[in-house]
């Protein structure tokens, strides 16, 4: 089933994005239309096809302790890899907060200071027993293919714990899509002058 | 009986050929002469392919001046810059591979150079590396690494890589350590240009 969704978020994201040269991770699957869209944009990409790997290695529930000593495989770099944009889409539900810290960590090393986090994150009350794909039809529009026929009670990620799990970053943005996904753009806190705050406090602080 | 079709086999075959050898022919040489627009790899692509069949296990470096199919297990370097190498199906690569043309349907670990296009076919398994100026990835194909598209690096990282580990496959302390020679080169992809 594929459906096309506004991503407000992505689009800033890629406007952020350094052109050409810009170094993009998916955490995702491989998929053509994504990959040409940033190559389109003189990007290098690296695809980490997280999600599947972690099954493949039969790490998905593995102790906190064994799951950090396996991320460095899991999810390996280049030495001196940095990464401008950084793609989780449906992603956090399907890990545990531990082991998802543990990932946020890790990337947000290898963030550039201007880098941006973009996370998709499933809201409601059930989710596909499997992350679906998206695809980038333009900069504002995300296509959605739930790949998966049985739904599951999602590992919940609320808003207010987002930035609490991904230590050093904030989200000045986030928007709320009507197909049960919030996107959030999450930058380094050091980059607004901001410590690392609950996103409830910075959008008082916004206002 | 058989001396009836022998004698009049040889009759009408002669007085059919000539009018038509005058003419006919030809055209049809003409027609058969009209050269076919080439895909720009079928220049250089030579008319035999070499195999390396399911059964066969090769370790070490392969160069050579024609096309090849893998179908067994390859392990080393494959240099054949200026012609076209499958792995086919059943073909299992642990190799650093640089080539004009590369069309993955098996499995390979290890890093991928195209002087032209890389193809991950849909039951493709690929970790590594791939530097190619056009890479196409079919719709079920694995691929878990990085994807560099820039033509003029092409040939210049062909001649620096060498077979290196692919980073998934080893811890990160030990990929870090493994991989310090072709750092450099990596990194300089950061900063394209072009």
């Amino acid at each position: 089933m594929k459906a096309e969704h506004p991503s407000p978020g992505l689009k800033t994201a890629i406007e952020h994005l350094p052109r050409p040269g810009g170094s993009v991770l998916d955490l995702g699957r491989a998929l053509s239309a994504n990959i040409d869209f940033f190559h389109g944009l003189g990007s290098r990409v690296r695809i980490a096809d997280f999600d599947r790997t972690v099954d493949e290695e039969q790490a998905r529930d593995a102790i906190p302790a064994l799951w950090e000593r396996k991320l460095p495989h899991l999810l390996p770099f280049h030495p001196g890899e940095r990464f401008d944009l950084v793609l989780a889409w449906d992603l956090p539900n399907y890990f545990s907060r531990e082991r998802w810290m543990a990932v946020a960590r890790r990337i947000t090393e290898r963030l550039t200071p201007g880098g941006s986090f973009h996370l998709l994150v499933r809201v409601g009350a059930e989710m596909p027993d499997h992350p679906c794909d998206y695809r980038i039809v333009e900069p504002g529009i995300l296509s959605e293919e739930i790949l998966a026929l049985t739904n599951v009670p999602p590992q919940r990620l609320p808003h207010a714990d987002v930035e609490k799990l991904h230590p050093g970053l904030v989200a000045p943005r986030s928007h709320l899509g009507k197909h049960g996904m919030q996107e959030y753009v999450l930058e380094h806190a050091a980059a607004h002058n901001l410590p690392p705050r609950p996103t409830a406090q910075l959008r008082k602080r916004a206002r | 009986m058989w001396k009836r079709e022998n004698e009049a086999a040889p009759a009408p075959t002669p007085a059919a050929a000539p009018p038509a050898a005058r003419t006919e022919p030809r055209v049809e040489k003409n027609e058969r002469s009209e050269p076919e627009p080439p895909a720009p790899y079928r220049a250089v692509e030579s008319s035999t392919r070499a195999v390396i069949g399911a059964s066969l296990e090769l370790q070490g470096d392969l160069s050579g001046n024609e096309d090849l199919l893998i179908e067994g297990r390859v392990q080393g370097r494959i240099q054949l810059a200026q012609h076209a190498v499958t792995v086919g199906a059943k073909g299992r690569l642990s190799a650093t591979v640089h080539a004009r043309v590369l069309t993955i349907e098996g499995e390979v670990d290890g890093n991928l150079v195209a002087e032209e296009v890389i193809t991950l076919k849909k039951s493709a398994r690929v970790r590594g590396d791939l530097v190619a100026p056009r890479v196409v990835i079919e719709d079920g194909a694995r691929f878990k690494g990085t994807i560099d598209m820039d033509p003029a690096k092409s040939s210049q990282t062909a001649q620096t890589s060498g077979p290196r580990p692919v980073a998934g496959n080893v811890d990160a302390g030990k990929t870090a350590a493994a991989s310090n020679t072709a750092a450099p080169a990596r990194d300089a992809g950061n900063s394209k240009v072009s």
